[in-house]
């Protein structure tokens, strides 16, 4: 029944089988035991992800460096540890602060050179000439209403972002009417992004949900012999 | 002053100035008269004026007098500049030590003189006020020093001689002689001191009596309205003193201001040698200021209730020090009272508004007495600062530099209950707003209770039935591969053995079924292509998912289960540590071996310096977040150009993430070489490759739960649509 | 644009705008040392940021232990923490600690994982039950529009929509056509607010890490 499987291995397989069932009780109603569960697995990710940074990266990094260097690392540590506490908080403020400095700069320049120019430049990319040089006239129009409408499509959506609008006395601050029409379109286009988007979620649920059942189901398997 | 002064024609200029020019000697400042003599203003001035008037007409004239005012007005004012400049030149004279000291000790003994002639007709308790005239010496040079510079003050025998009654039977304005340490002199010192508060109970007395026709002896204060006096009573049973009460509350109690009777001890005997000095027993202090014949009814009454109250021995009071004194207009006559009889002064009532705003402090330090027994004194004397050597004197130091932070002293408020109910409601309040509100459990409608069981159910029986029973009612797909997908397979297709490959862990736990089935075959695909793998992960799981997934029964390989891929392990600080990594992959991970030997440089991490070293990259995300900064920091610097060189980055990732990294996927040159998503698309990978691993596994079940999911939400569509168009109908026709 | 600027915590303000600056240079200029210096340093930061969450955890739920407020989930919380925490640790750097006990491990694998597995699982059943009510809760066309996608995404994802072609139709012209545009907006949406708000934290004006 169990051969292959150590003592060890039962004794886990044991362990994910109670919890699996626990949490599934959760689908009829809240309860103690499920939130027992809950309460175990957010101490041990806690507990597994502060272990890990210790012995993955911090660690690794002391040990490699100078004395001086090691003193002026672990100044640094402190100093961002003072942000546990309310009261030394100001302390661990210039850390945070060059955390947050270098954070912002890399993101403006992913997002720039990463995305910003790479999908602007994709969305006319349709409307090359060279592309359509190549194909037939129908393909050309195929590729030309294509492109067209993701260009719409993008134009609009970005357009359905768009929250300025002019107060007025008395009245609720209104885009102007363009926009207002442009950002219906993309109201559109936007919905049927978050339709795709949800039912890849729900994929995904249902394969996690799937995979459980079936781990229930090869564990009963082995058990009992089934 | 006198410069001042425009030169009015005669008929502009005011009587008392007129008189002045005309050389009265009445109305000029040169005949030492401040005011006109003229008999009609004489009329209009009080009584009290015309007294100081009469006085110092009799008085030698002073430094305004020396010279005759002339009539122009320029001259007597050149007169008054001239004088005001001798005096300044006197002033201005260095005066050593030695004259201050001598100028001082000259006029203590003549005080001292004048006192002796005055004879001894006090009491024994004497105030140590008497104490002026002794020959003791400052205490501390400071205290010298100060009285030096109002050496000038004290009055001389001449101006003693000169002086208004009134004034001269005031105790004087020298600090020194005035020292509360001076008061603590032995008691031979004592008629001494009582002879000038003698004499101003005599004066007052006397001056009650014949006040009507001794004008020069009233003194202005005693012309007042009485009315306007405070509520002065003598006090029955002063206070002891205690040295700690603050000076505002011993004023008080010399005032005859109360202090409540729980307050004070009665019992408390005071320091004899301070008693001796201060002793008012027999005194009347609110004789100073009225006397019972003067005062309105109500202040009277208290007054002659006091007198009746008098004890034996009531206890020390204090003036003011602000008072001046001088000794040697007083004379133990007029203080003389009534032999053996002390009078009682009426503690006075505080209202109940007044006693609730007490300070606790000044209760506590009330009540806070010495011992009777104790013979040393409660108060501090002043140590530093101009005013050291005396005692009862605000402290400059000790309690202004306070150190930390001072409690703060909470008043004994009387509540009402309405009051109360009202601090406690605002108590609760405040308190309410640091406090998190529990959660609240959510309550669901029944119906949609039941109808969420029931989906669970079906959904769950179903997908059981099928994997219990391995139900094989759809093939795996064969046909229609995406081009992302293929996109990957002929990437892998491309690299040879030995190659190595990146494959970073970039997924989370909840998701580790879905991500498995995905890129078990992408896995099964380069390990059939005999790559080295090396793992990485940016999440603090990865490492350990890396190590679960890897370790599966489904993957078979002596290559996995021998351990001869390397796990980099964690790097922290997202996108931040992703270009560290892309940057230089060795800093950012330095890797030892068991031995402390650098891993970097063993098979199979020898040569990789940048990450473009790799052949491809493989990420398994199911975080669209996580592609979109794998594609913004690291992409370009793999650097794939649109010939196909450089380092592919392909993707494995969830569903979800689908939708937002097909984008990528379009743009040119590819951001994205090539993804699988999802399940579908690991069943599409296996087919391809001709393996069933994971996908296989679950590719009926997943189908039959895709297609019951959607039989649900279309029938709960449709339902809710009829439901909702009955109900309007409903609406519509009711 | 200066007035909005606020001077009350000069010191880490100017080192964030700094550190910002100069690691925005380095994607101009040749600075490939300095940017890994810099990188190196954020590095240790975030694990140390990771580390201050934890103390914050563990710090909350001794709180609560100490005031009695569900003492049995707090110290079940606790406990687990602090034990796979020291079994983590020693794990890593020791070879003292058994093979035969659980490591870290076999805590991932089979406490870790099941449970973040079934919540998702749970969540299936969850949307099942939303997308069913969506009509009635939000009736209108767009809402139309999404659930029409949804079903027709779902079947196209099938073994049904796959042999009959509707998965590729769907594909082609719902998933890589209108949703690809919608998608594209929102990264290009996404990229000019992460620029707007990183522009902010460079200049001063936002400061999340509390000047």
């Amino acid at each position: 029944m169990f051969a292959g499987m150590s003592m060890l291995d039962l004794i886990g397989m044991l362990v994910s089988f109670v919890l699996t069932f626990l949490v599934l009780l959760y689908v009829f109603e809240d309860n103690a035991l499920f939130r027992l569960a809950i309460y175990i697995f957010i101490g041990a990710a806690a507990g597994y992800a502060g272990a890990v940074a210790i012995k993955d990266v911090l660690l690794p990094r002391l040990f490699g460096l100078q004395y001086t260097q090691m003193l002026l690392v672990i100044l640094w540590i402190v100093l961002l540890l003072m942000k546990i506490s309310p009261k030394t908080a100001r302390i661990g403020n210039p850390a945070a602060g060059l955390l947050v400095g270098v954070g912002a700069a890399i993101a403006i320049g992913g997002a720039i050179q990463g995305t910003l120019v790479p999908q602007v430049t994709s969305s006319g990319d349709i409307f090359s000439p060279r592309l359509m040089q190549t194909a037939g006239f129908g393909q050309t129009i195929g590729y030309f209403f294509q492109g067209l409408i993701v260009l719409v499509g993008t134009v609009s959506s970005l357009a359905y972002f768009h929250f300025g609008a002019k107060p007025a006395p008395n009245q609720i601050p209104t885009r102007h009417r363009i926009i207002e029409i442009i950002s219906k379109v993309g109201e559109g286009f936007i919905a049927i992004t978050f339709g795709v988007i949800f039912a890849g979620i729900y994929s995904a649920a249902l394969t996690a949900l799937i995979e459980r059942l079936h781990f229930l189901i090869e564990t009963i398997t082995k058990l009992f012999g089934f | 002053m006198s410069s001042d002064f425009n030169q009015d024609s005669e008929n502009d200029i005011p009587d008392w100035l007129r008189g002045m020019e005309d050389g009265n000697d009445d109305a000029e400042f040169g005949s030492g008269d401040l005011f006109p003599s003229d008999s009609s203003d004489q009329e209009d001035v009080p009584e009290w004026l015309a007294g100081i008037r009469s006085t110092e007409s009799n008085d030698e004239p002073t430094f305004m007098d020396e010279e005759v005012p002339d009539k122009d007005t320029d001259e007597w004012l050149e007169s008054i500049r001239d004088k005001h400049q001798a005096e300044t030149e006197n002033l201005k004279k260095p005066r050593t030590d030695a004259d201050d000291n001598d100028d001082y000790l000259e006029k203590i003994r003549k005080l001292k003189e004048t006192e002796d002639s005055e004879g001894d007709d006090d009491d024994e308790e004497d105030p140590g006020w008497g104490s002026v005239g002794s020959d003791e010496e400052p205490q501390d040079e400071i205290a010298a020093a100060w009285a030096s510079n109002t050496g000038e003050l004290d009055s001389t025998d001449d101006d003693e001689e000169d002086l208004p009654d009134w004034l001269s039977g005031l105790p004087s304005l020298d600090p020194v002689k005035d020292s509360p340490v001076r008061r603590q002199e032995p008691a031979e010192n004592e008629d001494e001191n009582d002879e000038w508060l003698q004499t101003i109970r005599q004066q007052n007395r006397g001056a009650d009596e014949g006040l009507s026709g001794e004008k020069e002896e009233e003194t202005p204060a005693e012309e007042e309205d009485d009315s306007e006096l405070p509520h002065v009573s003598p006090l029955s049973d002063p206070p002891p003193d205690t040295g700690s009460l603050p000076t505002w509350l011993e004023n008080l109690q010399t005032a005859g201001l109360v202090l409540p009777e729980d307050l004070r001890d009665e019992d408390e005997e005071i320091d004899e040698g301070f008693v001796e000095s201060f002793d008012y027993r027999d005194e009347d202090v609110s004789s100073l200021l009225s006397e019972a014949d003067d005062l309105p009814d109500w202040i009277g009454e208290d007054v002659e209730e006091s007198e009746e109250e008098e004890e034996e021995e009531p206890d020390i009071q204090r003036l003011p020090p602000s008072i001046p004194q001088e000794t040697e207009s007083f004379t133990e006559s007029e203080f003389e009272e009534d032999d053996g009889e002390d009078v009682e002064i009426e503690k006075a009532e505080l209202p109940t508004w007044l006693q609730a705003m007490r300070p606790v402090e000044a209760v506590t330090s009330a009540a806070d007495l010495g011992d009777e027994d104790d013979e040393t004194t409660h108060r501090e004397q002043e140590k530093v600062g101009p005013l050291s050597g005396l005692s009862d004197v605000l402290p400059a130091e000790p309690h202004v530099v306070h150190f930390g932070s001072q409690a703060t002293p909470t008043p004994s408020f009387t509540l009402s209950d309405v009051q109360k109910r009202y601090s406690k409601l605002l108590l609760s309040m405040v308190e309410g707003e640091t406090k998190s509100p529990p959660a609240e459990k959510r309550s669901v409608a029944l119906p949609q209770q039941i109808l969420r069981w029931v989906i669970a159910v079906v959904l769950v029986l179903v997908v059981v039935f099928v994997l219990w029973f391995r139900v094989d009612l759809f093939g795996m797909p064969a046909a229609g591969i995406p081009p992302e997908n293929a996109a990957v397979i002929n990437t892998v297709n491309t690299l040879t053995p030995g190659q190595r490959v990146l494959v970073a862990f970039e997924y989370q736990p909840a998701l580790s079924g879905e991500m498995e089935s995905v890129s078990a075959a992408i896995i099964n695909h380069l390990l059939s292509k005999q790559v080295e793998l090396v793992l990485f992960s940016s999440q603090p799981t990865g490492p350990g998912l890396a190590e679960a997934f890897l370790q599966q029964e489904y993957l078979v390989s002596d290559y996995l289960r021998n351990h001869q891929y390397v796990n980099l392990g964690y790097l922290s600080g997202g996108s931040a540590a992703l270009l560290n990594f892309a940057n230089d992959p060795r800093r950012a991970m330095p890797l030892q071996d068991a031995s402390g030997a650098n891993r970097w440089d063993q098979a199979p991490l020898s040569g990789i310096s940048t990450l473009k070293d790799f052949a491809m990259v493989l990420v398994i995300t199911d975080d669209p977040d996580m592609a979109r900064s794998w594609v913004e920091q690291v992409q370009p610097i793999l650097d794939p150009s649109s010939d196909g060189g450089g380092t592919p980055l392909v993707m494995a990732v969830s569903a979800q993430a689908e939708p937002l990294v097909y984008p990528y996927y379009l743009t040119s040159p590819r951001q994205v070489t090539g993804y699988v998503s999802g399940l579908s698309g690991g069943a599409f990978y296996e087919s391809q490759n001709g393996v069933r691993i994971v996908a296989n596994q679950y590719w009926n079940a997943y189908n039959v739960g895709l297609l019951l999911t959607v039989l649900i939400i279309a029938l709960g569509v449709v339902f809710n649509l009829a439901r909702q168009t009955f109900v309007n109908t409903g609406r519509e026709k009711a | 644009m200066f007035r909005n600027l606020k001077f009350r915590a000069p010191v880490a303000t100017i080192i964030a705008i700094a550190s910002g600056i100069i690691m925005l240079f380095t994607y101009i200029f040749p600075l490939g040392g300095l940017r890994a210096f810099i990188l190196d340093i954020v590095v240790i930061g975030a694990a140390a940021a990771l580390l201050i969450g934890v103390a914050n955890l563990t710090g909350v739920h001794l709180d609560k232990l100490r005031k009695g407020e569900k003492p049995v989930n707090s110290a079940a919380l606790l406990i687990a923490l602090g034990i796979t925490f020291v079994v983590t640790l020693l794990q890593g750097y020791t070879n003292l600690y058994p093979a035969s006990l659980p490591g870290s491990q076999w805590i991932l694998t089979n406490i870790q994982m099941p449970v973040e597995s079934t919540l998702m699982g749970i969540l299936a059943i969850t949307l099942t039950y939303a997308a069913a009510r969506l009509i009635t809760q939000r009736p209108n066309i767009f809402s139309v529009l999404f659930v029409l996608t949804l079903l027709v995404t779902l079947i196209g994802n099938t073994q049904f929509g796959l042999e009959t072609g509707l998965g590729q139709t769907v594909r082609n012209f719902v998933s890589h056509g209108l949703a690809s545009a919608g998608a594209r907006g929102i990264l290009i949406g996404v990229a000019l607010g992460t620029i707007a708000t990183g522009l902010r934290v460079l200049m001063g004006i936002d400061r999340p890490y509390g000047g």
